[in-house]
């Protein structure tokens, strides 16, 4: 389990958590990638990875009016200082006894809990169970990011499943997008046209 | 999409409610295309342990947002999200009329028919078991679900067809599934084909008539301006031939030919039928005042000349001669006895109006089909033929002309009005043997010059759409122009079966009276020129648009095989009386 773990958790609440750790280019989290985190009941929370905060220091500041700027001094700075990276996580829901809800979860992790990226079995169990109602959580506040979040998470999924399983997903998925904002005219078409721009849909 | 199918007497579900009241119209969102549905559709819904009954009367677009409809989807989306998002986003909505409700139990397959059995054996139980649909009287709840009637749906609601009081019409528009008309049920009012001119009234009401005849439900008087019922036709459009009810029937069908020595499509009636000059009647002349063009003072001098002459009155106007002058002893100018002006002088009547009357009625002075001493007494034949049960046929070939028109069928049908109503009196008086009168239809082409607005109150027709069905007789009335008929008449229609008008006064004529006439209304301009018909009233228990039989060789062959077996109906018969009924 240890090679996939990508960070630890700085902070949480229900809703999701933020996370942390070395930046490492060969192997930084990536935008709408499927990870999970266990929690304080033997709860396995998932989540998606929703933004990712690369922070600065006084020092990178300082360096940023230097110019230019050496090309050690640039590697020295990624590789050996501790300015952790920091991703955000939407939790999606969780596994608690072997069953899967779409839901937040009871409680949010600890601090320093780890996350781990998600297998692509537990991508396949978690995405097909129910009715894919845990894209709810991707667009609940309606903003261009999360958009984007649901786009990403689809490129996912398209690599991730089988032939015969990714047009069952996309359809189903997508039919559960459309009904969620059947009614709004703006978010939908905003949604839609960001999906299309994924290039899932090229069969 | 799932066809959800519980059992083999449901029909494919369609869509569910979502809305409506019970004075417009329920509202269902479709789970189908509405190319599958069709205006007129017959649909059930079913709501807890009952059943309700309709009619889709309008299919409408729409949209979660008006927008989506707007977006040109196939051009900014994929295909595959384009199609979720059409199925998602863009709808179809139909209008169903709802019209019965039938507490019918729970639904049941072949895993819960227990339920349904235990239900049923609690409603027999509590001696609360319906057996027919009755009008509807509340509406289903949210989200039932709507279905396509099945072949028991339509069966349960028109009449099996295998049941013999059955005639099965047609069939409906999408599943061809026999729709029946109760025949006995049918004759107890007046009733009308209306349809514009080349639509199929005639066909349709040959196969009514047929229907009747076969089933023996009452005695037929058709009144056949055109020579169409009796002998085999031509049909103008496809050129087949069409079996005459004479050449199918037989002698249970008699035609009629007006006046002597005439055949009919070269073949020879039954017998001629001539008009005593003995049996016309003042109000026959008045009936004909627009025809003739008669004037005020008609009835005055009519009455004069029954004062006169009694029942001879005809002939005797007949034989004067209108303007014949002698010169009298004192050399004068006077009107010759034998003249018209000699008896009005006489009686006290406007010479003018006599001579201008005389000269009106020359037309009917000099019909062939009216004589002084007829052979036979041909009117009271016809009245006797009805009596035992056949029918009649009057073809008025040779005779076309409104005017002979107007005058033989009122003449006829007030001499059977005074018949059936001495009988039906007779039979409710308990006086002698008499026996419950034989039904009797009076079947009326071209209905509109005998019922317009000017003729109804004066000719025999507007008193029995009004007044005989307690008398055992009723109309059929057949008519292009059903907006020219009287209104007071047309309330009094019954059954009301209507094919392809285009006319808006003649569709408001047609559907006057009848509950949610707006929605038929629509459903009447829609129908197809040819073998579709809306019937509605009391004759069906909905409204219902049906592709009519065709009159074609299958038909007649049916009709053979749905022959009551006569000796079994004597049997019946000898055994009841054995048995002292």
């Amino acid at each position: 389990m240890n090679e996939n773990r990508i960070g630890y958790v700085l902070s949480a609440d229900t809703l999701g958590c933020i996370a942390g750790r070395r930046v490492n280019p060969a192997a930084n989290p990536s935008f709408g990638e499927m990870v999970k985190i266990s929690s304080q009941d033997q709860t396995e929370l998932y989540g998606i990875i929703s933004n990712i905060h690369i922070l600065d220091d006084g020092l990178v500041r300082q360096l940023a009016t230097a110019q230019p700027i050496e090309e050690r001094i640039i590697r020295d700075n990624r590789e050996n200082r501790i300015i952790p990276l920091e991703f955000s996580i939407l939790f999606i829901g969780f596994r608690q006894n072997g069953r899967i809800s779409h839901l937040l979860p009871p409680n949010p992790p600890l601090s320093l809990e780890s996350v781990f990226t998600c297998t692509n079995e537990e991508i396949g169990t978690f995405t097909t169970a129910g009715s894919s109602g845990y894209l709810r959580y991707l667009v609940a506040d309606k903003t261009a990011l999360n958009f984007d979040l649901v786009a990403a998470h689809f490129q996912n999924l398209y690599a991730l499943l089988q032939e015969d399983e990714r047009k069952f997903w996309m359809d189903k998925a997508t039919r559960a997008l459309i009904h969620l904002y059947r009614n709004d005219y703006e978010t939908l078409n905003a949604l839609l046209h960001t999906l299309s721009d994924a290039a899932v849909f090229t069969e | 999409m799932d066809e959800k199918v519980l059992n083999k007497n449901t029909g494919k579900e369609i869509g569910t409610v979502i809305g409506g009241s019970l004075a417009e119209s329920l509202t269902a969102r479709l789970q189908v295309s509405p190319q599958e549905i069709q205006e007129g559709s017959f649909v059930t819904i079913k709501s807890g342990d009952w059943q309700f009954y309709g009619l889709i009367t309008d299919l409408r677009l729409g949209a979660t947002d008006p927008r989506f409809s707007d977006e040109q989807i196939d051009a900014y989306f994929p295909p595959a999200v384009a199609e979720i998002l059409r199925e998602e986003v863009l709808y179809s909505n139909a209008i169903i009329l709802p019209v019965l409700m039938f507490e019918n139990g729970p639904d049941y397959d072949d895993a819960n028919i227990q339920n349904f059995l235990n239900w049923k054996e609690q409603k027999e139980a509590e001696g609360e078991l319906m057996t027919r649909p009755i009008q509807i009287k509340t509406i289903p709840a949210h989200q039932s679900p709507v279905r396509l009637a099945s072949e028991t749906d339509i069966a349960t609601v028109f009449g099996d067809e295998k049941d013999e009081n059955n005639f099965k019409i047609g069939i409906t528009r999408e599943q061809n599934f026999p729709v029946c008309i109760d025949l006995s049920h049918f004759i107890q009012r007046s009733s009308g084909i209306f349809g514009a001119t080349g639509t199929g009234k005639s066909f349709l009401a040959r196969i009514l008539l047929a229907g009747l005849i076969q089933q023996n439900k009452a005695s037929l008087l058709v009144f056949d301006m055109h020579d169409e019922y009796g002998f085999d036709d031509t049909a103008s459009d496809t050129g087949e031939k069409v079996t005459g009810l004479n050449t199918f029937f037989g002698s249970k069908v008699q035609v009629v030919g007006l006046g002597g020595g005439r055949n009919i499509r070269g073949n020879t009636p039954g017998f001629q039928v001539e008009i005593a000059e003995s049996d016309i009647v003042p109000a026959d002349i008045e009936m004909l005042s627009v025809e003739l063009n008669l004037k005020e003072t008609t009835a005055t001098t009519l009455s004069a000349l029954v004062s006169s002459f009694s029942k001879n009155w005809f002939s005797e106007f007949k034989a004067m001669k209108s303007g014949s002058m002698i010169t009298n002893e004192e050399g004068k100018k006077v009107p010759a006895p034998d003249s018209v002006a000699a008896w009005a002088n006489e009686n006290g009547v406007n010479v003018m109006a006599a001579e201008s009357l005389h000269s009106k009625l020359g037309r009917l002075f000099r019909a062939n089909y009216i004589t002084a001493n007829p052979s036979a007494n041909g009117l009271q034949n016809i009245v006797e033929i009805l009596k035992k049960g056949k029918h009649i046929i009057l073809s008025f070939s040779g005779y076309g002309t409104d005017l002979d028109y107007l005058f033989i069928s009122n003449l006829i049908t007030r001499k059977i009005r005074e018949e059936w109503e001495a009988l039906t009196n007779a039979y409710r008086n308990g006086t002698g043997a008499a026996n419950e009168p034989r039904p009797l239809v009076i079947v009326v082409e071209e209905a509109h010059k005998l019922l317009n607005r000017e003729m109804a109150a004066q000719t025999a027709f507007s008193t029995i759409a009004r007044e005989m069905r307690k008398y055992y007789v009723t109309l059929l009335i057949i008519d292009q122009r059903p907006s020219q008929i009287y209104d007071e008449v047309l309330s009094q229609l019954g059954t009301r079966i209507c094919g392809y008008l285009t006319d808006d006064e003649d569709i408001r004529a047609v559907l006057s009276g009848a509950a949610g006439k707006e929605s038929l209304r629509s459903m009447l301009s829609h129908l197809q020129p040819k073998e579709e018909v809306l019937i509605a009233g009391w004759g069906m228990p909905m409204p219902i648009p049906v592709r009519s039989r065709r009159l074609d060789k299958r038909f007649w062959q049916e009709l053979v095989r749905n022959e009551k077996d006569p000796l079994r109906a004597e049997d019946l018969e000898s055994q009841k009386k054995k048995l002292g009924f």
